[in-house]
C-alpha cells in the first residue's frame, strides 16, 4: 500500500503536468488556427458525446506541419538553430577543454576552488549572465572601446544584435556543462599511463593524442551533448545577443506563439523540435548508461 | 571416520539433543540461478558454525535467509522448531554483523551500540538501555570510544563497535558474514580468540561466513564446507582436515597431494593404488563404502610425508610407502620448510619438514636425490 | 608536489577571466554615476536606490522569492519520493515511461515545456497567476531533484537499511532513521538546486503567468531586451553577491568538514 502511495504521487504528477501537456501540444499542433478563444478549432466538445469525439477527429490535419515546410522561415530557422548549435558546441568544447585539462593537472589542493570557481557561474542568473554581455559587445562597449584604444581597430565592430555575439552568449553560458564531464573524466586519468606512454616512446603530444584525448572521450561526448541540446532550443540568448536577422527556432516559436497567436503553428514547431532532438537525447542517454555501466 | 576430540561438547551426536536451527530441503532460485540447492541442515544453540565456501557457493544466501532478507524458494526453515518463513527481518531474534560494518555514520558507537534496544521491548527504560550499552561497551572494551563517530575510530574498533551492535539485544542466533575480512592478518588472528572467547561468554550461537579456511578451523565447532549451493561436508574442523570425504574438501582445505589411480580390491581393511607405470602401488586404509576396485584419489597432506637422504628402514614391517625422489624446489618459510620433489614418474609432492636444526646443518639441498614414505594410515583414499 | 605547466597555468588564467570577467564589469558599472552605462561617470550608489524605489520590482520580487520556495519545497518533496521510486522499488507497471518522465524534462527545452504547460492550463481552465507558476516550476525541478537524489541513493551502502531493518526497525523506520539522516546533504542540495532555477527561470514563467504575477526575470527581461539598463545591474549586482557569498560559504564550510574528517580518520588509524 504505502509502495502504491509513493510510485503512484509523483507518478501521477508527471503524468498530468508533463505528459498530458505533451499530447494537447500534439492535438492542437494538428487542429487551425482561428481567431476565437481558444484560438484554434476543432474543440473536443464531450457534451456532444460520439459525435463530438468524431467531429473533432475529422477536423484535425498535417496542415500545419505542410506550412511549416512551405515556408522558408521555419526550416530556415531549424537549420540555423542547428548550425548555431553544432558551431558553439565545437567553440566550447575548444575553450573548455584546456580549462579542464589545466583544472585536472592542478596540485590537488587548488582543485576544490578551481571546482568551485568553475561551478558559481552556474548557480548565478542566466538571464543575468546573458545580460553582462550586452555592455559589452555593443557599439560603444567596453570591447569596443578596448580595441580602439589597442589601435588593432580603426571602426568600432558590430557584434552586439549578429550571430557572433549568440555564439559568444552560448559558449559562455554554457562552458561550465562542458568543464566539469571533462575534468571529471581526466581526474580519474592516471597520470602513470602518461609516464608509460612517454616511456614507450610516445613525445608528450602524441601521448596527449594517444592516451588522454582517448580516456577523455566520455566526458567530451557527455559535455557536448549537454551544450547541444539546450543551444538548439534556446530562447533567452537569441534574444538578448541575436539581431533581428538571427534565426533561432526557439525564438521562432516564441514569437509565433506570443506575437501572432498563432497556437497550431507554434504547436507544430515544438513538435517538429522535440523531433529533432529526440535523436541526440537518446544518444546522450546511451552514453551515460554506457559510463554507468563502466564504473559498475 | 569421526576424529575425537577432547571437548564434551557435541550436540550434533546425541539423537536427543534438539537442533535451535533446521533448514529442511531449502532451495533458493535467483530467476534461473539455483543459488542453494535442496539443503538440509542442523545447527545446534551454543555451536560456533562455519560456513565455508568460495565466493559465490551460496553461504551468504543462507545467512540472509537466516536473517529474513531472502525467502526460500522451496522447503522450510525452522527457529526452535518454529517454521519462520514470512517473519521479517526486525521480528526475528536474530542479529547479524555485516561483511562491510554496516555501521550507522551519523550515530556514535554509543547510539550504534542502542539502536535496536531502542527498538526492543526495552525502549521506554532508558536506563535499562545504558545498562546494556556499557555492558557491551566493556565486552568489547570499547568504553573510551563511546563517544566517537565511526570514523573517528580505527578498522579494529569498527570491527568491535558492530559486533557490540549485534549482541545488544541478546539475540538467540548472531550471523557473521565475513567478520574479520577487512582487518589485516595480524589483528585478524587476534581477534579470532577475541570472538571465540565472547562467544563463549554469552553462550551465543554463531553462524559466521567466510571463505578463509584458517579462520574457519580456528574459530568454529563445527564447518560446512560448500560448493555451487551445496553442502558437501559437515564436521569438526579436525575431521574436515584429516578426513575429508572428497578431493573437493581436500583441496579446499590446507595444502595436499593428490594421487589420482586405480585402487586394488580391498582386503583386511586396505588397499593398493597404482598410479604411475614402474612404480610400486600406494597401499592405504580403504574407505568403508568401497567395495571392489575403484578408480581413486589418494591424499596426503605435505607434513604427513618424510624426506630423507637415504631409503627409510622398513618400519613397521610393510606398512610404509617410500619412493625416489629429485627435490625439484625448496621454499624456506623459516619455522618450516616445503620440499617440491619430483618422483620417476613424473608425479610431484609437497612434503614439509619442521626445520629443528639450524640452516647450515640442514642436507637437503635443489637437486639432489631424496627418498619420500608415509605410513598406511597417514593419507585418505578418496573415491570422489 | 605537482606544479602547474605554464600552459595549463595560461589556459586556467584565461579560462577563468572569460568567466568572470563579464560579471566583474556588470558588477563596476552598477556603481555608475551616469545614465550611459559604457562611459564611467564616477562612483554612486544611486542605482540602488532607484531600485529600491521601484515598487514593481520589488513586487516581483517577492513573487518569485514565494514561487521559488514553495516550489523547490513541494519539488524536493516529489523528486525525493521520484528516487527513491526509480532507485529501490522493482519492477512495475510504466517503469520505463516513468523514468522517461523523470530524465525528460532536464533536456526539454524550456519553450516547448512552457507551450506545452500553458496549453494544459488553458484547456482545464486554470486562471494563470502565482499558482500555475508553481505548478509548473515544480513539474521540471522535481526531475532535477530526483536525478540528485537517485545518484545519492545508487551509492548508498544497502547494508546500512538491512542493518537497521535486522536491528528491529520497520521499514518505514530505517528511511527515517538511517537513510534519511545519510543522504540528508543530497536533499538539500536538490532543494538548492531546485530553488535557484525557479528564481532563474525566464521562459516558463513567461509562459505560464498572469497579468497579475510577473516574476523578477520575467521584469528584468522586458527591461534589458532593447539596451542595457543601471538599474538591472544594481540588481544583477546584488544577486551575484548573495550568491556568490552562499556558494563561498558553502564550499568554506564543506572544505573544512572535509579536512576535519580526513584529520579524524588519520587519528583514528594510528590507533
Amino acid at each position: 500500500m504505502r509502495r502504491f502511495a509513493l510510485i503512484a504521487v509523483p507518478y501521477l504528477w508527471l503524468l498530468v503536468l508533463f505528459l498530458v501537456p505533451f499530447l494537447i501540444v500534439l492535438k492542437i499542433s494538428l487542429s487551425d488556427a482561428t481567431l476565437a478563444i481558444p484560438p484554434y478549432t476543432p474543440t473536443l466538445d464531450l457534451s456532444r458525446g460520439w459525435q463530438g469525439v468524431r467531429d473533432w477527429a475529422a477536423g484535425l490535419d498535417l496542415e500545419n506541419y505542410w506550412f511549416l515546410t512551405e515556408d522558408a522561415l521555419y526550416w530556415k530557422a531549424y537549420l540555423s538553430s542547428l548550425k548555431i548549435a553544432v558551431l558553439s558546441t565545437l567553440l566550447t568544447l575548444l575553450v573548455g577543454y584546456p580549462i579542464a585539462y589545466g583544472m585536472a593537472r592542478a596540485p590537488d589542493h587548488w582543485r576544490p576552488t578551481l571546482m568551485m570557481l568553475v561551478i558559481l557561474p552556474f548557480w548565478t542568473s542566466f538571464l543575468i549572465r546573458v545580460y553582462s554581455w550586452k555592455a559589452i559587445l555593443s557599439q560603444e562597449g567596453l570591447l569596443n572601446q578596448f580595441l580602439l584604444w589597442l589601435g588593432v581597430i580603426h571602426e568600432p565592430l558590430t557584434i552586439l544584435n549578429t550571430n557572433t555575439a549568440v555564439y559568444i552568449g552560448i559558449v559562455y553560458t554554457y562552458l561550465p556543462f562542458m568543464v566539469l564531464p571533462i575534468y571529471a573524466a581526466l581526474e580519474k586519468l592516471d597520470e602513470s599511463l602518461l609516464e608509460a606512454a612517454e616511456d614507450l616512446g610516445c613525445s608528450r603530444l602524441s601521448a596527449f593524442w594517444l592516451v588522454t584525448v582517448p580516456l577523455s572521450r566520455q566526458g567530451i561526448i557527455a559535455g557536448s551533448f549537454l551544450v547541444f541540446i539546450p543551444a538548439m532550443g534556446e530562447f533567452v540568448i537569441p534574444a538578448l545577443l541575436g539581431g533581428s536577422r538571427t534565426l533561432m527556432i526557439g525564438k521562432v516559436l516564441w514569437e509565433e506563439f506570443f506575437s501572432n497567436r498563432d497556437w497550431p503553428v507554434a504547436s507544430a514547431v515544438a513538435v517538429v523540435l522535440l523531433l529533432l532532438l529526440i535523436v541526440p537525447i537518446v544518444l546522450f542517454q546511451r552514453n551515460e548508461q554506457k559510463n554507468r555501466e563502466a564504473e559498475g | 571416520m569421526e576424529i575425537q576430540e577432547n571437548t564434551g561438547f557435541a550436540p550434533w551426536g546425541d539423537p536427543e539433543a534438539k537442533p535451535l536451527i533446521r533448514f529442511q530441503n531449502v532451495t533458493k532460485r535467483f530467476g534461473t540461478f539455483t543459488a542453494i540447492d535442496n539443503l538440509t541442515l542442523d545447527i545446534y544453540a551454543r555451536e560456533f558454525f562455519a560456513l565455508l565456501g568460495p565466493s559465490g557457493c551460496g553461504k551468504t544466501t543462507i545467512m540472509r535467509m537466516l536473517a529474513g532478507f531472502e525467502d526460500p524458494s522451496e522447503g522450510e526453515i525452522f527457529l526452535d522448531g518454529e517454521n519462520i518463513a514470512g517473519v521479517p527481518p526486525n521480528r526475528r531474534p536474530v542479529n547479524m554483523m555485516f561483511q562491510s560494518y554496516a555501521l550507522f555514520p551519523h550515530l556514535s558507537v554509543w547510539d550504534n551500540i542502542a539502536f535496536g534496544l531502542r527498538r526492543s521491548e526495552m525502549a521506554r527504560d532508558k536506563t535499562r538501555i545504558a545498562a546494556r550499552v556499557e555492558e557491551m561497551l566493556k565486552l568489547t572494551r570499547l568504553e573510551k570510544f563511546a563517544r566517537r563517530k565511526p570514523h573517528q575510530i580505527s578498522g579494529g574498533q569498527r570491527q568491535r563497535v558492530a559486533l557490540a551492535r549485534s549482541l545488544a539485544k541478546a539475540p538467540r542466533l548472531l550471523l557473521l558474514d565475513e567478520p574479520l575480512g577487512a582487518l589485516d592478518k595480524k589483528l585478524r588472528q587476534e581477534t579470532q580468540f577475541e570472538l571465540m572467547d565472547i562467544q563463549e561468554r554469552t553462550g551465543t550461537t554463531f553462524v559466521i561466513v567466510t571463505h578463509d579456511q584458517e579462520e574457519a578451523m580456528t574459530v568454529a565447532s563445527r564447518v560446512a564446507v560448500m560448493d555451487h549451493g551445496k553442502i558437501v561436508q559437515v564436521d569438526t574442523p579436525a575431521t574436515i582436515y584429516e578426513a575429508p570425504n572428497s578431493v573437493y574438501v581436500a583441496d579446499f582445505i590446507g595444502e595436499i597431494n593428490i594421487f589420482k589411480g586405480h585402487a586394488s580390491p580391498p582386503r583386511d581393511g586396505f588397499c593398493e593404488i597404482a598410479f604411475a607405470e614402474g612404480l610400486a602401488p600406494i597401499r592405504a586404509r580403504a574407505p568403508e563404502e568401497m567395495q571392489g576396485e575403484a578408480e581413486v584419489s589418494f591424499a596426503i597432506r605435505p607434513e604427513k610425508v618424510l624426506i630423507g637422504p637415504e631409503r627409510p628402514p622398513e618400519l613397521p614391517e610393510g606398512r610404509a610407502n617410500a619412493y625416489r625422489g629429485k627435490v625439484i624446489d625448496i621454499a624456506y618459510l623459516g619455522n618450516i620448510s616445503t620440499y617440491h620433489v619430483e618422483l620417476a614418474g613424473g608425479q610431484k609432492v609437497k612434503v614439509q619438514a619442521a626445520n629443528t636444526r639450524r640452516i647450515q646443518r640442514r642436507t637437503i639441498t635443489w637437486e639432489q636425490e631424496v627418498w619420500i614414505s608415509f605410513t598406511d594410515t597417514a593419507g585418505v583414499v578418496l573415491t570422489r | 608536489m605537482r606544479r602547474l605547466s605554464w600552459f595549463n597555468l595560461t589556459s586556467l588564467t584565461l579560462g577563468l577571466a572569460f568567466l568572470y570577467l563579464p560579471m566583474v564589469i556588470l558588477v563596476i558599472y552598477s556603481f555608475n554615476g551616469g545614465k550611459l552605462v559604457t562611459v564611467w561617470a564616477g562612483f554612486s550608489t544611486k542605482w540602488y536606490g532607484e531600485l529600491f524605489r521601484d515598487e514593481a520590482f520589488l513586487k516581483a520580487a517577492w513573487v518569485t522569492l514565494k514561487v521559488a520556495v514553495i516550489s523547490s519545497t513541494v519539488a524536493t518533496l516529489l523528486g525525493t519520493m521520484a528516487a527513491i521510486v526509480l532507485v529501490r522499488t522493482g519492477r512495475f507497471l510504466g517503469r520505463t515511461l516513468f523514468s522517461g518522465m523523470i530524465y525528460a524534462p532536464l533536456v526539454m527545452p524550456d519553450v516547448i515545456t512552457g507551450l506545452a504547460l500553458l496549453l494544459l492550463f488553458i484547456a482545464i481552465g486554470l486562471d494563470r497567476g502565482a499558482t500555475t507558476i508553481v505548478l509548473a516550476h515544480i513539474t521540471f525541478s522535481m526531475c532535477f531533484v530526483s536525478v540528485v537524489v537517485a545518484s545519492r541513493l545508487q551509492s548508498f551502502d544497502r547494508s546500512l537499511e538491512e542493518a537497521a531493518l535486522d536491528l528491529g526497525c520497520t521499514p518505514l523506520d530505517a528511511f527515517r532513521s538511517v537513510t534519511l539522516p545519510i543522504i540528508a546533504p543530497a536533499v538539500i542540495s536538490g532543494w538548492l538546486l531546485a530553488f535557484t532555477l525557479s528564481l532563474d527561470d525566464l521562459v516558463i514563467a513567461s509562459f505560464t503567468s498572469g497579468p497579475s504575477s510577473t516574476t523578477l526575470p520575467i521584469k528584468i527581461f522586458s527591461a534589458v531586451r532593447l539596451g542595457v539598463n543601471p538599474e538591472i545591474n544594481a540588481l544583477s549586482t546584488i544577486m551575484i553577491a548573495i550568491v556568490t557569498t552562499g556558494v563561498i560559504t558553502a564550499s568554506l564550510l564543506s572544505k573544512r568538514s572535509i579536512a576535519r574528517r580526513a584529520r579524524e580518520e588519520q587519528e583514528a588509524f594510528g590507533q
